[in-house]
């Protein structure tokens, strides 16, 4: 959070100056939305280049970088935002911004070969799902992490309190439901069998 | 490439000869009626020799290319290899639906999914179709179905089988170790850990009893699908070894692209050492067979079969899984030992050979009736002579299996070409086989391509309309 020492800081209140909405939300999510756009740009053409000796190291940067940004962006993005100004509700919009847009993605890909509806529901599948449920809880880290950088310069609010550590432990059971218990096939059954309620 | 006369020829592997219209209708009515020779044409010497027992032995995602005597760089596969080299392998076997329950059925009814119905991985198995193993028990055999069954709805009476052994776990697919079973419909532990071990113990001790009648087994392993589970002595068998895995491919493409439903959560060299480590340990299971026919001296009075019901991707086109109609995909190993009726064993074969041929063979084989409603054709023919005429194309198809990332699709193959034509917004595809055997090139909208789509799409509404091949 280096950056963050350069921020304006409401020293009387020991909350960081509220900058303009762009600097506070679109800039942080879109630093983030173009690293991953980036990232999958590359790591998925990269092969095309005909550059055998660099293409598995380019894949090995590229792809972990888009997943990073994607799946656990908020951490930064989150912290990022506050340190900006944003209120809460303002620093979740930014962090959900980067996974929504890669979820829209997904949705527009398969819509090719399923229909609108069932593209919708796609959305849901496991993976979109686990995003959005480790972005919730790197949220609630985020927050603690800004509490934590607040406290430093002499605010006095508690790092720990239960709205962060539920969002966290949110997505610790999440993870565990929809990735660990029976190695993800009990949850992608359920989904299954919500698709077959649906669409059968 | 503009002229009637200058099209590419569509059916045959004879380079440099224009096909017209004409002669791409009469491909088609040669391939058709290449299939009409096989219901109620016995090949023959079934009737006056002795009956022959039937093995048929089918493994999961094994793909055709990962056998040593396929020249696979460091995966050892000694008894699939003593089938080849005692039998006949052949070398363009295919399946017609790239997916575990459709194929699977089409191997027991001797039809396409269309036709049986068991269309993806959702659709269920009706009790109104007719396996082989039927046709079999009426024919007076002992019967067996030993292991995974794995198509949607209620396990089925399979009232054809003497013996039907299976497991249900895991939504049918089972586990590699300790898979508890379901035997004529009662749980059972398993007695060995690993499960192609317990399946192929229940597999000799039905081959072991006394009996007057020959037999027809089918022993269908969970083995090798996912996860890739080698048994514990066999783990790191091949560590050291270089994978050679396809350039587009990389350690990450199977958790991307909604590829994470094949359901590999790591590099995929990690998947693809294991899985060939398995497919080591399947082949270790299938020599315990084959030793054990030997030795109880009616090896040569089996007719053994060895298939895997779909090919697989290891990273091909950016891929992982099966269902595209990509090569890596469609074919599979299938390999015929029968040294009765084989002439020339060892000699490989390069007829066209589909998933529902092996119903219709395995009859002619045993001298019964191939019924009319099997829509695959008898290999039997190419067994005693490698340069019969066989199929120039076929129909393959795969229909939505939501929320698998694929397609629904129909694909022509002959034996030079490929036409995909996808449901929805996709573009349809054609391939040149012989100048793009890794289908890297993509001939739609090209003028070589516009010359050839209007044979592909007759042949392919052919095929939608009849048998299929």
């Amino acid at each position: 959070m280096s950056a963050h020492a350069a921020e304006p800081i409401n020293a009387q209140a020991a909350e960081p100056a509220r900058q303009g909405p762009v600097r506070r939300i679109l800039v942080p999510a879109g630093i983030f939305l173009a690293v991953t756009a980036v990232s999958l740009l590359l790591y998925k053409n990269f092969w095309q280049l005909g550059l055998p000796a660099i293409q598995k190291a380019a894949a090995f940067v590229f792809g972990p970088v888009a997943f990073l940004a994607i799946g656990c962006g908020a951490v930064i993005v989150y912290p990022v935002a506050r340190m900006r100004g944003a209120v809460v509700w303002e620093a979740c919009i930014a962090s959900l911004i980067t996974p929504l847009a890669w979820i829209g993605k997904e949705v527009m890909r398969v819509s090719e070969f399923f229909s609108w509806t069932e593209s919708l529901y796609y959305a849901l599948n496991p993976t979109p799902a686990l995003v959005v449920a480790a972005n919730i809880g790197f949220m609630g880290l985020g927050e603690m992490l800004f509490r934590h950088a607040m406290k430093n310069r002499g605010g006095t609010a508690a790092i720990i309190t239960p709205v962060p550590v539920a969002a966290v432990a949110f997505a610790l059971i999440a993870l565990y439901v929809i990735f660990i218990w029976g190695i993800g096939v009990h949850w992608f059954y359920i989904y299954q069998e919500g698709y077959k309620a649906l669409f059968h | 490439m503009t002229g009637k006369n200058k099209f590419p020829r569509i059916g045959s592997a004879l380079p440099g000869r224009p096909v017209s219209r004409r002669r791409a209708l009469k491909l088609i009515g040669g391939t058709l009626a290449a299939c009409s020779l096989a219901p109620g044409v016995s090949f023959g010497a079934g009737r006056t020799r002795k009956r022959p027992n039937v093995l048929f032995i089918l493994s999961d995602d094994h793909r055709w290319d990962v056998m040593s005597n396929m020249n696979h760089p460091f995966v050892q596969t000694p008894h699939m290899d003593r089938l080849a080299r005692e039998g006949v392998r052949f070398n363009n076997a295919f399946v017609t639906t790239s997916l575990c329950s459709p194929s699977r059925a089409s191997f027991l009814t001797g039809q396409y999914a269309h036709t049986h119905g068991v269309k993806n991985n959702l659709t269920p198995w009706s009790e109104a179709n007719v396996t082989f193993i039927d046709h079999f028990k009426r024919a007076g055999y002992d019967t067996a179905f030993i292991g995974k069954w794995h198509m949607p709805g209620s396990l089925p009476e399979l009232k054809g089988a003497d013996l039907f052994v299976t497991f249900t776990v895991q939504g049918g697919q089972g586990r590699y170790f300790d898979c508890p079973l379901v035997v004529d419909g009662r749980e059972e532990p398993s007695r060995k850990p690993y499960i192609t071990e317990e399946l192929t113990d229940r597999a000799l001790e039905f081959i072991g009893r006394k009996r007057e009648n020959p037999f027809c087994l089918y022993l269908s392993h969970k083995a090798v699908h996912h996860q890739f589970l080698p048994p514990p002595d066999l783990r790191r068998l091949y560590d050291g070894a270089d994978l050679g895995l396809p350039p587009e491919a990389d350690s990450m493409i199977s958790m991307v692209d909604g590829q994470i439903f094949s359901g590999m959560v790591g590099p995929l060299e990690y998947h693809y050492r294991n899985y060939c480590e398995t497919v080591t340990a399947t082949d270790r299971e299938i020599g315990r067979v084959l030793d054990t026919l030997e030795a109880m001296g009616i090896l040569d009075d089996t007719v053994v079969v060895y298939a895997g019901d779909n090919g697989y991707f290891w990273g091909e086109h950016r891929l992982v899984d099966k269902r595209w109609a990509f090569e890596e995909s469609i074919r599979v190993p299938f390999i015929v030992r029968y040294p009765a009726l084989t002439v020339d064993p060892g000699t490989p074969a390069d007829q066209m050979a589909l998933n529902v041929d092996l119903a219709p063979t395995l009859l002619d084989l045993a001298g019964l009736p191939v019924p009319r409603s099997m829509e695959g054709c008898s290999l039997a023919p190419v067994l005693k002579d490698r340069s019969v005429q066989g199929r120039d194309a076929f129909l393959y198809e795969y229909f939505k299996d939501f929320p698998y990332n694929v397609p629904e699709l129909n694909a022509v193959r002959t034996d030079r070409y490929k036409f995909v034509r996808y449901s929805g917004r996709r573009k349809h595809e054609i391939f040149d086989l012989a100048r793009d055997p890794k289908e890297m090139h993509n001939l739609a909208g090209t003028p070589e391509g516009d010359a050839l789509l209007p044979e592909l799409s007759a042949l392919m509404e052919r095929f939608a309309a009849g048998s299929g091949s």
